[in-house]
């Protein structure tokens, strides 16, 4: 198959210790994306959960583990990432939405505070930008 | 003049001359002298002629209104406001109705009855605006919606005067297909909208993630425009078609799709390297693109280490559509020995088997066989069609 080249080493070495093996949930159903961002946040040294491409997958995954931020895709392959953003809001978990073509009627106005980011969106400055609210967070034991 | 005679009354005639086509009234009477005694007849002529073409004219041209009031596809009627009293609600009666008017309102035999008896519980500002029609005298053309019939109608409505009463008439269209035909247009822009922006999304991660493998910029344009041409020859295949309960359905078939993803393999003269067999299957919306882009995957790699990467080896695709699920089987034959799985998992088996997990809700299983690569695609039929 395809080897791995030098550029992901490089990648690791830059960022290695930014998340520090926080465990990232992706939900994200279109493929190309899905692995960047997975790529992109164990090259920021962070573990993926996921990725998940609907809102059940993503509800079952999180059902096993715990997780310290997430980046989801607001429309999944069954229906829009709500019920996700909701759960998390509801723990404090830091998340960030990214999307193609909008928030759906009404989210915007529910969670004021959301981060939305419009696609196409570079992989590895999403995983900072979640680092850094991870970073904010007050440390749960 | 006999009958003048004898009864003593008076005879009126109509007479024609023929060649002058002149019409006169001939009226006979009988001639009484001074002394009282009936001594003749006497004749008078009126010419009519001028009278009768005007009658007839009328004649006609009401019988002309009359077809056209009968047959315009318009409905047509005549409405009277009611006398009321100060703060009682308005409201009109219908004095006259045109066929058409049934046809376009759904409405019947309305004439002699008032708008809020035939349709009780419709909006205000039905009211509102022919109180304005009828106090202002200013014509208005609107759109509303016929609430209790379900239907959308455009009207025209203008005031004049009949019998020294004024009144208001209405013309109006049902224009409910025209709508939902708009509202079909607008729902197929907005999708075409979507797709573009989903479009652009989709090349963003294209490029990032062929970044991550490539050695060179020469690798990663390579890498690229394989990856966008797998998915614009996923979009040539599906054609849009109509249907009435969903605006837009794309579909194609699975040995279609798989051929037109394989065809820059499939060498003039080399017909057997690649072997497809299987069920006509069709596949549509996001399954055709993550089934080119699993087929794309498979045969770069197959022309990097595999089958394609020697003369004599081929590729057999296969698969059955049984009890729900789609079971396809891509057997590699005739390529250089396998030596066992790769150490680690490329980015495009991991591209392919995200795209059959995440699109598909299936599995992609690699068995990595010492006489070629043999790969199993499984995933519910129902997921291959939107």
């Amino acid at each position: 198959m395809i080897g791995s080249s030098g550029s992901d080493r490089v990648f690791s070495e830059r960022e290695n210790s930014v998340l520090n093996h926080a465990c990232v949930l992706v939900a994200e159903d279109e493929p190309f994306i899905a692995l960047d961002l997975a790529l992109a946040i164990e090259d920021a040294g962070g573990q993926v959960l996921g990725p998940a491409a609907s809102v059940k997958e993503a509800l079952a995954l999180l059902e096993t583990a715990d997780v310290a931020g997430a980046i989801l895709d607001v429309t999944l392959a069954d229906k829009d990432a709500t019920p996700i953003a909701e759960l998390l809001i509801a723990h404090g978990i830091p998340l960030i939405l990214q999307t193609g073509v909008g928030l759906p009627p009404g989210m915007a106005a529910r969670f004021p505070g959301l981060i939305v980011r419009i696609k196409p969106c570079d992989s590895a400055r999403l995983v900072d930008e979640l680092a850094a609210l991870i970073g904010d967070q007050p440390k749960t034991v | 003049m006999k009958t003048v005679l004898r009864k003593l009354t008076i005879v009126e005639r109509q007479v024609t001359l023929n060649d002058a086509g002149t019409t006169f009234t001939l009226r006979i009477r009988p001639y009484r002298t001074v002394d009282n005694v009936i001594d003749g007849v006497v004749l008078t002529f009126v010419d009519i002629t001028e009278r009768n073409a005007g009658q007839a004219a009328i004649l006609a041209s009401e019988a002309r209104f009359r077809m056209l009031f009968e047959y315009i596809d318009e409905g047509f009627c005549v409405i009277e406001k009611l006398k009321t009293a100060p703060r009682e609600p308005s409201d009109f009666r219908y004095l006259v109705a045109n066929p058409g008017f049934e046809r376009q309102s759904g409405l019947r035999d309305v004439v002699g009855k008032t708008i809020r008896e035939v349709v009780p519980g419709e909006s205000e500002e039905w009211f509102d605006i022919y109180d304005t029609v009828a106090a202002t005298g200013e014509p208005i053309r609107f759109e509303r919606d016929l609430v209790t019939r379900e239907r959308t109608l455009e009207l025209f409505a203008f005031r004049f005067e009949e019998e020294g009463v004024s009144r208001s008439a209405v013309i109006f269209l049902n224009i409910s297909q025209r709508k939902r035909h708009e509202e079909q247009q607008d729902l197929l822009l907005r999708e075409k909208d979507h797709r573009v922006k989903n479009l652009f999304s989709i090349v963003g991660g294209v490029v990032s993630l062929s970044a991550r493998s490539a050695a060179t910029p020469a690798e990663m344009a390579t890498t690229i425009q394989g990856r966008l041409g797998a998915l614009a020859g996923a979009h040539r295949l599906i054609r849009p078609r109509h249907h009435v309960s969903q605006p837009v359905q794309r579909e194609t078939v699975l040995d279609e799709l798989i051929r037109a993803i394989l065809s820059p393999y499939i060498e003039p003269g080399a017909a057997e390297r690649v072997v497809i067999s299987g069920p006509a299957t069709p596949v549509g919306g996001d399954a055709v693109t993550s089934l080119a882009l699993v087929m794309h995957e498979l045969a770069t790699n197959a022309a990097k280490y595999g089958a394609f990467s020697t003369s004599g080896g081929g590729v057999h695709i296969s698969w059955t559509a049984k009890k729900g699920r789609l079971a396809l089987t891509w057997r590699e034959s005739g390529g250089p020995i396998v030596s066992g799985p790769p150490e680690r998992e490329g980015f495009g088996s991991q591209l392919a088997r995200r795209s059959v997990a995440g699109q598909l809700d299936g599995r992609l299983a690699f068995e990595w066989k010492a006489s070629g690569l043999i790969v199993r695609l499984s995933a519910p039929t129902e997921r291959l069609t939107p």
